[in-house]
């Protein structure tokens, strides 16, 4: 089963960003009774074994940081001429999130199934001539692997900016960004962000 | 991995964890066995795929056909040495544990090692005629050997699919521990004619239930009145509530009772308040008895319970 270059690039890419998404993960021992009406007794009264609580879920507090690779268009609202370009991103987030069911020690990802937060970040373009970059901040919202964010974006080399928003499903992102009276930008691409999550019960 | 059997071995693994593992329809014996076959029938296959899929990023010429064939051979023989290993030996289990998850040592699993071997027939079937070696040597191939079955982005996401077929557990192993209160002191004591054992039954955010289980030793009457329940935390006076009747045990008669004791656990839990005091007081024959004392405790024992190595 042979591979050509193109095929394998996709799929080390693919893998590599799986793999940046099982992140690491610290347990905080905060709320960690969990929910049993203590006020009846135990189905088995002779029984010795302590009843198993009811899961009440999970709070996490992420913190991510890392590269973001795309390819996209960019067109400049001067000529409205149309470039090819090729993005690359550092960013960090940061993000709170509830899950309403409690991870599990053999679990390959740990992360919530809800949650907001903010991305911070700096990105710069390929194509020298007509762009340098984007410093940008965005609010996010993610429900398991899907999420959105939206912000702002400031080029300090052409003194513009505009509002930004970025969709995002797992490892796989699409932006679009809008700089009033210089150019817009719509790039997608994959992103590889190293997880650390602060767990801890609801 | 792409081709019908790896696949068929991916889809049975994926089925046997997610699907058959603890859903009663086949023994946890059986469910076991056909994972390891499946998982040393692929895994092979897919580290070779990866490695294929890697080198071709680096390298202009895929390997030769006789490389290739030692390869799959060295990858099959160290998948089964490590299958072994984990099976074998509790410091590799440990270090599989740590890395992947838990897996039980038992040696009846290494029924499942020929599978291993058996995933090599697939490397020759890989090939097409041409893609390897010299003419010469490539001629051999037959005509008749099929090439791929899928378009080369599916076989990609088919490794990417594989990989985490392998790499994802059955039905949670390691679920989440709660604390709970335990008695840490002496959990029988003799009240006169009847003898007394308590322990914990129910621990959560709202407090904790303690049983009694409380027996008459004599073959005489035993009327039991629990008159008091009082458990003592940081600054915090909880009495148990509602406290039962009188228990007028017959001869040799044992009886249950159970003490709810009602508080904000979880502040005493976020505040560090992990031990206590419980009294109980006890009317026997109609006579008052000092308190019982014990000493509870609350803890929790790790983050998450190993239900494999519980067993």
């Amino acid at each position: 089963m042979r591979m050509p270059r193109s095929t394998s690039l996709v799929l080390a890419c693919a893998l590599a960003a799986l793999l940046s998404a099982g992140c690491a993960h610290r347990h905080f021992d905060r709320n960690a009774p969990g929910i049993v009406d203590v006020r009846t007794p135990p189905a088995s009264l002779p029984s010795r074994a302590v009843v198993t609580p009811t899961d009440p879920g999970e709070q996490m507090l992420v913190l991510a940081a890392g590269p973001m690779a795309g390819l996209g268009m960019l067109k400049r609202r001067l000529d409205g001429s149309t470039h090819l370009t090729g993005a690359l991103a550092l960013e960090g987030s940061i993000f709170y999130g509830r899950s309403e069911r409690s991870h599990n020690g053999d679990d390959f990802v740990v992360y919530p199934s809800g949650s907001v937060g903010l991305n911070l970040g700096l990105s710069g373009l390929t194509n020298r001539d007509q762009a340098k970059g984007l410093l940008y901040a965005e609010g996010q919202y993610a429900a398991g692997l899907l999420g959105a964010a939206g912000g702002w974006a400031w080029d300090p080399w052409a003194r513009s900016n505009g509002p930004q928003g970025t969709l995002f499903v797992g490892p796989l992102y699409g932006r679009v960004s809008y700089l009033v009276r210089d150019r817009s930008e719509l790039t997608f691409g994959l992103f590889f962000k190293f997880h650390d999550v602060m767990v801890w019960s609801q | 991995v792409s081709r019908p059997r790896p696949l068929l071995a991916v889809a049975m693994l994926a089925l046997n964890d997610h699907v058959l593992k603890g859903a009663g329809v086949l023994p946890g014996w059986l469910t076991g066995k056909l994972s390891d076959v499946a998982g040393l029938y692929f895994f092979p296959l897919l580290l070779l795929s990866l490695v294929e899929g890697s080198r071709a990023l680096f390298a202009a010429r895929p390997l030769p056909a006789s490389s290739r064939r030692r390869l799959a051979l060295g990858l099959a023989v160290a998948t089964a040495g490590a299958f072994v290993a984990v099976k074998l030996d509790p410091s590799a289990n440990d270090l599989y544990a740590a890395l992947l998850g838990p897996t039980a040592m038992d040696t009846t699993d290494l029924v499942a090692l020929p599978a291993a071997l058996l995933g090599l027939r697939e490397v020759g079937r890989g090939h097409v005629a041409g893609d390897h070696e010299s003419p010469e040597k490539s001629a051999k191939v037959p005509a008749s050997v099929p090439a791929a079955v899928l378009p080369r982005w599916a076989q990609a996401l088919v490794v990417v699919l594989a990989a985490l077929a392998s790499l994802a557990t059955s039905a949670p192993r390691m679920t989440r521990n709660f604390p709970a209160w335990g008695v840490t002191s002496e959990t029988s004591a003799t009240m006169a004619c009847a003898s007394v054992e308590a322990w914990v039954s129910k621990s959560g955010k709202e407090g904790f239930g303690l049983t009694l289980k409380v027996q008459n030793t004599t073959e005489r009457p035993c009327p039991v009145e629990l008159v008091e329940a009082r458990f003592a935390v940081d600054a915090l006076q909880i009495p148990a509530s509602p406290l039962p009747g009188p228990l007028p045990l017959g001869p040799y008669q044992v009886d249950y009772v159970y003490l709810p004791f009602v508080f904000d656990n979880e502040a005493l839990w976020n505040a560090g308040e992990r031990a206590g005091a419980l009294a109980l007081g006890f009317r026997v024959e109609g006579r008052a008895l000092p308190p019982w004392e014990l000493r509870l405790t609350h803890a929790i024992d790790g983050f998450h319970t190993d239900r494999v190595r519980q067993r």
